[in-house]
């Protein structure tokens, strides 16, 4: 059989009714065309009519008091929410506690990230969200830590992904990585076999360090290796530049 | 929703900030609306309460990863949980077990309908279900397929024993159609 036309696929994936390999291609191209993309766009905001056409049924008593007994015994274990203005010393008070039992190598990176957004208040409200993530992550208890290392091309790079193997959320943190042009950026690949998923792309700060927190396409068990390459900006839909950090899952 | 009750986003803010109080104000306005989306696409009711519990959960735990830019709580929040549904009925397909149906996809599920349900709730799904009426039945169908069921175009051409340059007219069509009933109902409405 061959290919459908992308234009084809943008109904159903609009839907949610895309094989992976067919997903893939579509976001593929979405990046790249803008006319697609504004296709694509119609087409979900009628989808997201739909949920609303099922008649809504009452839940039992029983899947409240479940769900909540487990939310308050969780909030119960979550450090009280302070103001923004001490913010700094929440982010590195509820760190260091999760990382005491993730790995040492991603302590001194975001102990680093911690260091390097100083001064930067303007931006902490959108970090902080970030952070949020990245800690519900960290203080998952099913995730686990992946150290990334440095190739020939970034010796002195290393990166640590934390995620729970049975989730497709993932945060990466990374240190040591040289500056980009500003048409560059750092792209992450998720490999399973010979094929690598594109998961996103971001920047280092002036001190080499960024962040990047992934959705990946199925579980993180689902893939065995990580690598970050150098594409142009927007990234690419497979690996065009240097790899400069490479693990495995 | 009513001018004195939290909006959505406000609400969704506290719960990034670990208030579960805000959490419950989501769970009631929302869960009855969840179960009847999740008893839809799985048909039975205990694998669809875990779809509920399992959504609530992941906005409890990940409400900061909410982006009002990108469009609303309710899309946000109705989008995990068809996704958890779709999930498990895709699982089911690959495992079939025996499963208690107690509705087919294109039928809707009964349910006890005495509820509170917020008024711009029960708006929203008479404005769809009026929309869906309207719509050619073939049409519907594909949509509901892939929609309520995760069926691939290839399945839905499979299942439907059409070709599939016909399922993907009808997907493309029926969402066209669909807008534009959506779009001039709202005209109605508001002009």
């Amino acid at each position: 059989m061959s290919e459908p036309h992308v234009e084809e696929l943008i109904a159903f994936y609009a839907l949610g009714a895309l094989t992976p390999e067919e997903l893939r291609r579509v976001e593929a191209h979405l990046a790249d065309c803008a006319s697609c993309r504004a296709l694509a766009a119609e087409a979900a905001e009628v989808v997201e009519a739909l949920p609303f056409a099922s008649t809504p049924v009452r839940p039992s008593a029983s899947l409240k008091s479940t769900l909540f007994a487990r939310v308050r015994a969780d909030a119960a274990q979550r450090p009280v929410e302070r103001p923004v203005a001490g913010a700094l010393a929440r982010m590195a008070g509820m760190f260091l506690p999760g990382l005491a039992v993730a790995s040492l190598v991603a302590a001194i990176v975001l102990g680093g990230l911690v260091f390097a957004l100083q001064g930067e208040v303007a931006r902490l409200n959108a970090s902080l969200e970030q952070q949020r993530q990245a800690l519900a992550l960290i203080a998952s208890p099913g995730s686990q830590t992946h150290a990334l290392q440095g190739t020939e091309v970034a010796p002195q790079a290393v990166g640590t992904l934390v995620a729970d193997p049975q989730q497709v959320a993932a945060l990466l943190v990374v240190s040591g990585l040289p500056q980009l042009a500003p048409d560059q950026v750092y792209q992450l690949w998720l490999i399973r076999g010979e094929q690598p998923t594109g998961v996103g792309v971001f920047t280092v700060d002036p001190n080499g360090i960024g962040q990047l927190l992934v959705q990946a396409p199925s579980p993180i068990a689902d893939f065995e290796a990580v690598g970050l390459t150098v594409e142009p900006e927007g990234g690419s839909p497979l690996p065009t530049g240097d790899l400069v950090l490479i693990g495995t899952l | 929703m009513s001018d004195i009750q939290p909006r959505d986003e406000e609400l969704v803010l506290r719960v990034g900030g670990g208030d579960s109080r805000a959490l419950e104000m989501l769970y009631e306005r929302y869960a009855s609306a969840l179960l009847g989306l999740a008893m839809k696409v799985l048909g039975d009711r205990a694998s669809a309460e875990e779809v509920v519990q399992d959504t609530f959960w992941r906005v409890w735990r990940y409400a900061s990863a909410f982006r009002a830019q990108r469009g609303s709580f309710a899309n946000w929040l109705f989008g995990i949980a068809r996704n958890l549904a779709i999930d498990e009925l895709r699982r089911r397909r690959i495992r079939p077990q025996l499963v208690q149906a107690e509705g087919s996809p294109l039928g809707g599920v009964e349910g006890p309908t005495d509820l509170a349900e917020e008024a711009w709730l029960r708006e929203r799904r008479e404005r769809i279900l009026r929309a869906l009426e309207r719509l050619p039945e073939a049409q519907r169908r594909v949509l509901e397929l892939a929609y309520f069921q995760g069926l691939t175009r290839q399945e839905i051409a499979e299942s439907t024993g059409e070709p599939l340059g016909t399922v993907h007219t009808r997907a493309r069509l029926g969402l066209n159609k669909l807008r534009e009933l959506l779009r001039s109902q709202h005209v109605q409405e508001t002009g």
